[in-house]
C-alpha cells in the first residue's frame, strides 16, 4: 500500500533511522532507498525516481534523518487518505502559506513565510506547536511528505528541469494538490527529525549546486521563491482555518 | 440566494467611456468581470452615452440636477435584471451615495420602496482619500457604508480607515477588504525619451530635465505646489521643463495664472486629451513625476512607475499606502487642514522638500527597469488572476453555496 522513499547521501544514521520506520509500522511498506552518493538527483530528482520506480497508491517521501516514534503510523496516514479528497499528508504544516498581501504589494520574500506551523516531533514547541491530532493545512514540511500517487499522475509528475533541486518541493507538492481540488493535511504522529544530517556547508553539496542552473544554494533559494510566487498565483496565499 | 444562471452584477459609477479614473477602473473591473461565466455585467454611468465598445449593456445617467442615478436606477434594474435577483457594485465616492445604501432616509416615494425591497446586494468598490476628524470617516461616510453588504477599499490604508470608522464587528460582517486598481502595463512601458519628447512638443530638447504631472483640475491635486516646486527647482536646475497633463486649464485652478505668476510660461508644456499609447510616450520622456494630490489610489503614480520614470508621491492616504514598497519616493504633509462639506483632512506641503527629493532623484537616478518592476504585482495580467478575480469568485461562492 504504502512506499517510503529515501533520498540519502549516506548520512551514518539513516539505517537506524530507517529501521525505526519498519518496526513501528503494522502494515507492508516497500522502501526505495535513493542512493545519492555518488551521483545526486537532487531531493527532486530522487522523488521522481521514487514515483517512477514504486507501484503502490501512496508514496512517502522522507529524508533519511527522520526516527519514527509512533507504533501504527501508517494505520493513521492511511486513514487519512479514507478521505478521498485529501493529496497529501504530512507531520509537519503550516495553516498558512503567504502573507495575505502577497499579490497586492511588491514582491517581498519574506511575503512567502509560513505561518502557524505545527507538527508532533520531539521539538515541535521550537518550531511552532505541538498538535497530537490531525488538522488542514495549506502546507508540510518537506521532511515527511506522503502523496496519492493519482495526484502525482495528475501533476505530471515531478518537474525535475524547471524547479530547484533541493527547494520548496514541499510547497510545490501541496500547491499542486490545491490547484487539482486535493486537501492537504498534517497528521501529529510522534517522531524526530534529527536535522542537520545533510546541510548545505558539504562541500559535497555546494559542489553540486556549482553544476546546478542556480549556482549556488541561496540562488536556488532566492530564485525558487520567485518560482513559487509566479508559478501558483492562483492558488497562493493558501490559508486553512482551524 | 441561490442560482445556476449567471448572478446580474450592475455596476454603477462614472461612465466606463469616459476618462476618469472612477470610469477607467470601472470600465476595467466591469470588462473583466464580464468575462466570468457566474456573472451578467451591466453598467449605470454618469457622464457617458454609452459606447459599442464596451462588452456590456450601457445605462446612462445625464448629468442634471446633481443626480447620482436616483432618477433611473428602478427602470435601468428592472430592465437589466428583470426578474433575478443580484448586486449594484458602486465605484463611487460614499458621499454619492446615502440614498442608495440608506433609502431608509429618504422621503416615501417609490424610489424609496424600490430600494427598500432588497432585488439586489449592494456591494462597494470605495475611492477614499482622505481621512476625517479623529482619523475616522466623516459621519455620512460611516452612514453610508453601514448600508452596503460588501465593502473593498482601494488601499490598505481605507481598508484600515473602514474599519475604524465602523467598527471591527461591521467590518467583519461586511467582508471588509481591499484590492488595488491593475493598470495594462503592456500599453505603460518605457519607450524612448526622444520619442517622448518629440510627441509632446518640439520645445523640450533632449538634455532638458522634463518634470511631468498629470492629473484634473480639482482642489486636491494641489497643483499649487507642484508648480512652487518647479519655479524653485529652476533657481537651481538649468535647462528645466514642465509637462503638464490636465482636463481643463481652468476650473478650480487656473493653469495659466500659476504659470504667469510663478514665471514659467516660457517652460510649460500643456496637454489635455491624450491616448494611454501619447501618455505612456509622454511620461517615458519625464526624468521624473510629481504627484502631491490626494489619491484614492494615482493612476498617474503606476503609469509613470510603468514607464520606468521615477515618481515622487505626497505620503497621504490612498497613495502613501498603494506604493508602499514600490520604486516611489515620499514625501510627507507638513500640516494638515480640513476642507469641503466632507470634513477632508488634506495634506499641507512644503515645497521646499519637494525640491529636494526631485535634486536627489535627478543626481541618483533610478533605473527604469526597477521603477518598472516595482509596480508589476499593478499590472492587470497579474493582479486579475491572483487578486481581484478571486474577490469575485469569493463573493459569488457566498451566493450560491
Amino acid at each position: 500500500m504504502l512506499s517510503l522513499i529515501i533520498p540519502t547521501m549516506g548520512q551514518p544514521r539513516m539505517q537506524e533511522c530507517l529501521a525505526t520506520w519498519h518496526d513501528k509500522s503494522v502494515g507492508l511498506l516497500q522502501t526505495l532507498v535513493v542512493d545519492n552518493s555518488v551521483y545526486n538527483r537532487g531531493v527532486l530528482g530522487s522523488m521522481r525516481y521514487g514515483y517512477e520506480q514504486s507501484d503502490t497508491p501512496y508514496l512517502a517521501f522522507i529524508h533519511d534523518d527522520v526516527l519514527m516514534h509512533e507504533q501504527a503510523w501508517d494505520l493513521r496516514v492511511l486513514a487519512e487518505f479514507d478521505d478521498p479528497s485529501v493529496g497529501v499528508v504530512g507531520f509537519g504544516g503550516a495553516l498558512q502559506l503567504g502573507h495575505d498581501d502577497l499579490y497586492r504589494t511588491p514582491y517581498r520574500l519574506t511575503n512567502l513565510a509560513r505561518q502557524g506551523y505545527c507538527s508532533n516531533t520531539d521539538d515541535a514547541e521550537r518550531h511552532g506547536t505541538r498538535e497530537t491530532g490531525s488538522c488542514g493545512v495549506a502546507t508540510l514540511d518537506g521532511f515527511v511528505l506522503i502523496a496519492r500517487r493519482s495526484l502525482i499522475d495528475t501533476m505530471g509528475g515531478f518537474p525535475v528541469e524547471t524547479w530547484p533541486p533541493m527547494h520548496h518541493y514541499d510547497h510545490y507538492l501541496c500547491l499542486m494538490a490545491r490547484r487539482h481540488g486535493y486537501r492537504v493535511r498534517m497528521c501529529g504522529v510522534r517522531c524526530v527529525h534529527l536535522g542537520g544530517m545533510t546541510t548545505v556547508g558539504m562541500p559535497e553539496y555546494k559542489e553540486y549546486m556549482r553544476t546546478t542552473r542556480y549556482g549556488t544554494d541561496v540562488a536556488a533559494h532566492v530564485d525558487g521563491h520567485v518560482q513559487l510566487y509566479e508559478t501558483f498565483r492562483d492558488v497562493l496565499p493558501a490559508r486553512v482555518t482551524r | 440566494m441561490t442560482t445556476n444562471r449567471p448572478l446580474p452584477i450592475l455596476f454603477l459609477g462614472d461612465a466606463a467611456e469616459r476618462g476618469t479614473g472612477l470610469g477607467r477602473i470601472g470600465r476595467d473591473l466591469a470588462t473583466l468581470v464580464s468575462r466570468m461565466p457566474q456573472y451578467r455585467v451591466g453598467y449605470l454611468g454618469l457622464g457617458g452615452v454609452g459606447s459599442r465598445k464596451l462588452p456590456f449593456p450601457t445605462y446612462c445617467i445625464q448629468q442634471v440636477g446633481g443626480q447620482w442615478g436616483e432618477g433611473v436606477i428602478e427602470r435601468v434594474w428592472w430592465d437589466f435584471a428583470g426578474r433575478d435577483a443580484g448586486v449594484v457594485m458602486t465605484i463611487w465616492d460614499a458621499s454619492r451615495l446615502l440614498w442608495f445604501a440608506r433609502p431608509e432616509f429618504l422621503p416615501d416615494t417609490g424610489l424609496k420602496t424600490f430600494l427598500s425591497s432588497r432585488h439586489f446586494l449592494r456591494w462597494g468598490y470605495f475611492p477614499i482619500d482622505s481621512t476625517g476628524p479623529n482619523d475616522r470617516l466623516t459621519s455620512v461616510t460611516r452612514d453610508t457604508l453601514m448600508g452596503y453588504d460588501r465593502i473593498v477599499a482601494y488601499t490598505k490604508w481605507s481598508d484600515a480607515l473602514i474599519r475604524r470608522s465602523i467598527g471591527d464587528d461591521a467590518a467583519q460582517a461586511r467582508q471588509c477588504d481591499w484590492f488595488p486598481h491593475g493598470i495594462n502595463m503592456g500599453t505603460f512601458t518605457p519607450s524612448s525619451r526622444e520619442e517622448g519628447r518629440k510627441m509632446l512638443s518640439n520645445r523640450i530638447h533632449d538634455n532638458d530635465i522634463l518634470i511631468g504631472a498629470v492629473g484634473t483640475n480639482q482642489a486636491r491635486k494641489d497643483w499649487g505646489c507642484i508648480f512652487a516646486t518647479v519655479a524653485s527647482l529652476r533657481t537651481k536646475v538649468k535647462r528645466l521643463k514642465l509637462w503638464v497633463h490636465i482636463d481643463l486649464d481652468e476650473r478650480y485652478w487656473s493653469i495659466p495664472a500659476l504659470a504667469s505668476d510663478y514665471g514659467l510660461s516660457d517652460i510649460l508644456e500643456v496637454s489635455h486629451e491624450l491616448t494611454d499609447s501619447q501618455l505612456a510616450l509622454a511620461y517615458s520622456a519625464c526624468d521624473v513625476t510629481l504627484h502631491p494630490s490626494s489619491e484614492g489610489f494615482g493612476y498617474p503614480i503606476a503609469e509613470s512607475l510603468a514607464c520606468g520614470t521615477p515618481a515622487i508621491v505626497g505620503d497621504y492616504s490612498g497613495a502613501g499606502s498603494a506604493f508602499e514598497g514600490t520604486a516611489a519616493l515620499f514625501v510627507s504633509p507638513v500640516a494638515y487642514r480640513l476642507d469641503t462639506l466632507h470634513n477632508a483632512l488634506r495634506p499641507v506641503y512644503e515645497p521646499g522638500d519637494w525640491v529636494t527629493a526631485t535634486l536627489k532623484l535627478l543626481e541618483v537616478p533610478l533605473e527604469r527597469d526597477a521603477c518598472r518592476a516595482s509596480v508589476s504585482h499593478l499590472d492587470w495580467k497579474n493582479l486579475w488572476p491572483s487578486v481581484v478575480k478571486k474577490w469575485f469568485v469569493t463573493r459569488h461562492e457566498e451566493l450560491t453555496c
